[in-house]
C-alpha cells in the first residue's frame, strides 16, 4: 500500500515538475546546438559558458530539480565536447578538472539561484500580505478617529446644553419670582388705592360719613401691612439663602452673570465692556452675588428699550479702595428719572412701564446681607450708575 | 355722585379679600350699590347678574377663570357690561378679553379714578342696552295688537309697495288696504312711514317682502 501510495504522490510531483524538466532540457538542447554552430564556424575549442546559461536559466525557471536536471545533462555534453575536439587538445588533467568544477559550479548556481527565487517569492507573498493588513489598520484608525471626533463632538454639546439649561432655569426663575412677588404685593396695593381713595370720598361727602371712612382706613393699614409681610419675607429668603457661603471670586460671578444674559444683550444689541482689577475673593453666596450682577445686567438692558438701536453699552469695571472692593456697572440709557433717583432701593419704584419696581430692592438685600452698600445715581454723560461696595476678605459681613 | 333715578348696582368677583373690599367701598362712596362674590360659582349660586348694571371681574381665579366666565356670560346671552381687573396681565389675555367685549382691561394695582372712570362706562353702556331692550319689548306689544290682516299690510308697506299695488296683492279694494293703514299706524304709534320702516327693522319684520304675490 505503502509503495503504491508513495508512487501515486511520485507521479502527481512528476506531472507537477515536468514542464519545468521538459524546458530543462530544451535549453541544454539549445546550448548544445549553439556550441555546435559556434564551433563550426569559428573552428575553436568549445566553449561551455552556454551551458552555465541554460543551467542558471532552468534553476532561475523551474527551480532546484530542473536546475540539477540541466546539470546532469550537459555533463556528457561538455565530456563529449572535450573527447571531440581537435587533436592538440586531447583529454588532459587539466581539462578533467575543468569539467569537475563546471559541473559543480552549474549545480551549486542552480540551488542558489532557486533559493533566491523563492525567497524572492516569499518576500513578495509577505510584503503584499503587510501592505494588506496595513491597509486594514488604516481603516480601522480612521474609523476610531472620526468615532473620538464624534464623542467629542457629542460631549461639547452635551455641556452647551446644561450651560444653557442653567442660564435658562436662573433667568425663569428670576422672572417667576418677581412675577409672583408682583402678584403678591399687586393685590394688596390695589386694596390700599381703593380704600385709600374711597376713604377720602367718605370724608367729602355731605355729610361725611365717618364710620364707613373710619372702615376703609383700617383697611388701608391692613393691606399696607400684608405688603410689607411680603416684602420682609423675601428679604428672610434672600437671607436664608446665605446659608452657603464662601469664597467668591467677583470677576468669575460677573462673568457667569453676562454669560446668563448674554442671549438678551445680543438680542438687543447691547455692548458689554468689563474692566475688572485683579483682587483677592469676597466672601459670600456665589449664586447670590451672581443674581445681584445678572440682575444689574437685565436692569440696564431693560433699560435700553425704547433708545435707538445704535451704541447702547454697559461697562462693568472694578478697582479695589482700601479693605473694599468697588464694582461700578454704568450704562449709557436714559438713567433714572427724578422720581426714581432720589429712593430707587425703594419696592414698587420703577420707570419700566411693565417693571415691578424690584429689581433694585432686591439687589440692595444682597448687597447688604454682604456687609457692603449699593448707591444708584444718573451718569455725567447720562445713564444710570450703580455702585457696590463689597468687603474683601478678612472682613466679616454683618448679618 | 349723581347717578340718576337709580342707585347703579356693581357685582365684584375677586378671590382676594384685600381687592373686594377696596374696589367695594370706593364703589360704594360714589353712590354705588356693591355685591361681593369671592369666585363666579358663588356669584351664580347667590346673585341675579340680570340686576346688576357692570360687573368687575378678576382674570385669574381659583376654579373657573374671570375669561372662561365672561365665554359663559357670552353664551348665556348676558349682556351685563364687563370690566376686567388683573394681576398679571399680558397683551394677548386683554385682546382676547376686550374682543370678547369687556368694557375695560385694568391691571392692579389700578388708580382709583380709572376704575369708576371704567365702571361709568359700563354703567352708561348697560343704560342703553336696558333702554334699547325696554323700547324693543314696547314695540312688541304694540305689534301683538295688530291683526292678521294689519300685520300683512303692514309688511308690504315697508316692502315699499303702494296701497293699490297691496289691494291687488292680497285681494282688497284700496279703501280697504287705507282703512288698515291707518289702523295699524295709530297701533303702532308711527308718524310716517319712515318711522315704521325703522321700527319694522327692530321687529326683523317684513323683509323679504311677503305679498301674496304668486
Amino acid at each position: 500500500m505503502d509503495m503504491v501510495a508513495g508512487g501515486a504522490r511520485m507521479l502527481g510531483w512528476l506531472q507537477r515538475t515536468r514542464t519545468w524538466y521538459m524546458v530543462a532540457v530544451t535549453l541544454v538542447v539549445a546550448a548544445l546546438a549553439l556550441t555546435l554552430l559556434l564551433q563550426a564556424v569559428t573552428e575553436d575549442r568549445p566553449s561551455l559558458f552556454l551551458f552555465f546559461a541554460a543551467i542558471v536559466s532552468a534553476a532561475w525557471l523551474g527551480g532546484t530539480g530542473a536546475g540539477l536536471v540541466a546539470a546532469v545533462i550537459s555533463v556528457p555534453a561538455g565530456i563529449y565536447f572535450y573527447a571531440t575536439s581537435n587533436a592538440r587538445a586531447a583529454v588532459s588533467v587539466d581539462g578533467f578538472v575543468m569539467l569537475v568544477f563546471f559541473a559543480l559550479c552549474a549545480a551549486v548556481g542552480a540551488v542558489m539561484n532557486a533559493r533566491r527565487r523563492t525567497a524572492t517569492a516569499r518576500l513578495i507573498g509577505a510584503h503584499r500580505e503587510l501592505e494588506a493588513k496595513a491597509g486594514a489598520l488604516e481603516a480601522v484608525n480612521a474609523q476610531l478617529r472620526t468615532e473620538i471626533a464624534e464623542r467629542r463632538r457629542a460631549e461639547q454639546a452635551l455641556k452647551d446644553a446644561q450651560a444653557e439649561l442653567l442660564r435658562v432655569s436662573r433667568l425663569t426663575t428670576i422672572g417667576q419670582l418677581s412675577a409672583s412677588i408682583a402678584h403678591e404685593v399687586n393685590q394688596p396695593l390695589t386694596g390700599v388705592i381703593a380704600n385709600a381713595g374711597s376713604c377720602v370720598r367718605w370724608l367729602d361727602a355731605v355729610p361725611p360719613d365717618l364710620a364707613e371712612a373710619r372702615a376703609a382706613a383700617r383697611r388701608v393699614v391692613r393691606d399696607g401691612e400684608r405688603a410689607s409681610a411680603v416684602i420682609s419675607n423675601i428679604r428672610g429668603m434672600v437671607r436664608r439663602g446665605m446659608a452657603e457661603r464662601g469664597d467668591v471670586d467677583i470677576g468669575r460671578a460677573i462673568g457667569e452673570a453676562l454669560d446668563m444674559a448674554h442671549a438678551r444683550l445680543a438680542g438687543q444689541g447691547v455692548a458689554v465692556t468689563v474692566q475688572l482689577a485683579a483682587a483677592p475673593p469676597v466672601t459670600g453666596d456665589r449664586i447670590q452675588l451672581e443674581q445681584l450682577f445678572l440682575n444689574l445686567i437685565l436692569n440696564a438692558a431693560e433699560a435700553f428699550a425704547g433708545q435707538p438701536a445704535e451704541g447702547r453699552e454697559i461697562r462693568v469695571t472694578s478697582e479695589v479702595r482700601g479693605a473694599d472692593l468697588l464694582i461700578v456697572f454704568a450704562d449709557n440709557g436714559p438713567g433714572f428719572d427724578p422720581e426714581v433717583a432720589k429712593r430707587p432701593f425703594e419696592a414698587f419704584v420703577t420707570t419700566k412701564p411693565d417693571g415691578m419696581g424690584f429689581g433694585l430692592p432686591i439687589c440692595r438685600t444682597i448687597v447688604e446681607t454682604h456687609g457692603g452698600t449699593i448707591e444708584a445715581e444718573s451718569g455725567e454723560q447720562g445713564g444710570a450708575v450703580i455702585r457696590i461696595r463689597l468687603p474683601l476678605n478678612g472682613r466679616r459681613a454683618s448679618t | 355722585m349723581n347717578t340718576g333715578q337709580e342707585q347703579p348696582v356693581v357685582f365684584v368677583v375677586d378671590d382676594d379679600v384685600a381687592v373686594r373690599d377696596g374696589v367695594s367701598s370706593l364703589l360704594r362712596s360714589v353712590g354705588m350699590r356693591t355685591e361681593v362674590f369671592a369666585s363666579p360659582e358663588e356669584l351664580t349660586a347667590r346673585g341675579t347678574l340680570a340686576s346688576a348694571n357692570c360687573l368687575v371681574l378678576d382674570v385669574r381665579l381659583p376654579g373657573i377663570s374671570g375669561l372662561e366666565f365672561q365665554r359663559e356670560l357670552n353664551a348665556q346671552a348676558s349682556r351685563t357690561p364687563v370690566i376686567f381687573i388683573t394681576g398679571h396681565g399680558d397683551v394677548p389675555m386683554s385682546v382676547r378679553a376686550m374682543k370678547a367685549g369687556a368694557v375695560e382691561f385694568l391691571l392692579k394695582p389700578f388708580r382709583e379714578q380709572e376704575l369708576l372712570d371704567a365702571v361709568q362706562q359700563a354703567i352708561q353702556i348697560d343704560r342703553e342696552q336696558r333702554r334699547e331692550a325696554a323700547g324693543l319689548a314696547e314695540l312688541r306689544e304694540r305689534f301683538a295688537l295688530l291683526t292678521v290682516r294689519e300685520r300683512e299690510v303692514m309688511e308690504n308697506l315697508v316692502a315699499g309697495q303702494l296701497n293699490k299695488q297691496i289691494g291687488e296683492a292680497i285681494g282688497a279694494a284700496e279703501s280697504t288696504i287705507k282703512a288698515h293703514r291707518a289702523q295699524l299706524m295709530r297701533k303702532m304709534q308711527a308718524n310716517s312711514l319712515p318711522e315704521l320702516v325703522r321700527m319694522a327693522d327692530r321687529l326683523g319684520v317684513g323683509l323679504p317682502p311677503v305679498g301674496a304675490r304668486t
